[in-house]
């Protein structure tokens, strides 16, 4: 399991994340950020492999992709 | 990847990389230029630099602000000199890293006849040179790279000039390191520039980035996935593309035509500036 933690001052909504991501896990939400953006969010947690595309496509450093700890306790 | 990303999550990269007071960046929706930065960094984290003995400079252009974004030492000089701070720096002392950031019109358009003779002295730099077709800061005049027929405030009918390969004109002076690779693919060019950095000598890394701003929208690439999808349709890996040359049908290689070699172009020793500096000192001393 992943959890993807996403920099709302620093993302600009360029959706380049969604464009890029291989298992289309991401979306982007209706709420706007205090930029007036529609950040994108990780909607579908299950299909979301790891893979870290997004961290590494992301201009604006706004991406973190995280292991979730204790999965295995 | 996974040896790539092992080192640290992105999350410590940025706090220990980065001035954090600069973000968010300048940078327009879907410029490549956020993506340069980000790809250094990860290059210059598996290299294991130290970034207190490492300087990075710049000339003047949307690329060259990316030096103020680095928790490192940095210049931001005038434009199309870089190059010349850069070769100042490191003769001077020859024991820093130095990284120089720098436009297609800044490094190879104004500065381009101190990109030919850095080259020619083979100063111990790595060069990433970001190449968007356009004079992007200043509102997308046409530039020495812009291809034939393309749109711009000063080309308003088609661009009738021949574009300059930046990465032909390194080989054919020997550079020891040419590569180029669009942003769209994370993993070669970070492979590519810390080879560059790890590289006696001078080496080059052309990193194609995207200008929805001033170019795309001129030349019918309305939005950000039309613009980053046209590097993956122009481009063509060096090695297929030779491989077409020999062996490919007439239609494979009439294919070819309007595409860019993208790869690593030319990877070879040579004795660099400082080296020959040092055996001369040794030689001359008193």
């Amino acid at each position: 399991m992943h959890t993807i933690q996403i920099d709302e001052r620093w993302c600009k909504g360029c959706k380049l994340c969604i464009i890029y991501c291989p298992t289309q896990a991401l979306h982007i939400t209706e709420r706007f950020t205090q930029r007036g953006i529609h950040p994108p969010e990780l909607a579908l947690t299950e299909r979301c492999n790891g893979c870290r595309l997004c961290e590494l496509i992301c201009p604006d450093f706004a991406i973190t992709v995280m292991e979730e700890a204790g999965v295995h306790v | 990847m996974s040896t790539t990303l092992t080192l640290k999550t992105a999350a410590e990269l940025r706090t220990t990389h980065l001035r954090q007071e600069m973000f968010p960046t300048i940078f327009c929706d879907g410029c490549g230029l956020g993506n340069v930065l980000n790809y250094t960094l990860w290059a210059v984290e598996q290299v294991g630099l130290d970034l207190d003995r490492t300087v990075f400079v710049s000339g003047i252009g949307c690329s060259s602000r990316l030096t103020g974004y680095v928790n490192a030492d940095g210049m931001h000089t005038t434009h199309g000199r870089a190059l010349s701070f850069a070769t100042g720096i490191k003769a001077a002392n020859p024991d820093l890293n130095v990284i120089v950031f720098t436009g297609d019109g800044d490094g190879s358009g104004i500065g381009g006849n101190h990109l030919l003779h850095t080259i020619r002295r083979n100063m111990d730099l790595t060069v990433i040179l970001v190449n968007n077709f356009t004079y992007g800061m200043t509102g997308g005049q046409s530039a020495p790279t812009s291809p034939t027929g393309s749109f711009s405030p000063t080309t308003p009918y088609g661009n009738v000039e021949h574009p300059l390969d930046i990465c032909e004109l390194a080989q054919a002076l020997g550079a020891p390191y040419v590569a180029r690779w669009p942003v769209s693919v994370p993993s070669q060019p970070i492979k590519s520039i810390a080879q560059g950095i790890s590289k006696r000598g001078f080496s080059l890394i052309e990193m194609m980035a995207p200008c929805p701003t001033a170019y795309g929208r001129r030349n019918g690439l309305r939005g950000i996935e039309p613009n980053w999808q046209w590097y993956r349709d122009h481009t063509v890996l060096v090695d297929e593309y030779e491989r077409v040359e020999q062996f490919g049908s007439p239609e494979e290689r009439a294919a070819l035509r309007d595409k860019m070699k993208i790869g690593v172009f030319q990877d070879i020793e040579r004795e660099s500036f400082g080296d020959r500096w040092a055996a001369l000192v040794d030689r001359v001393k008193l």
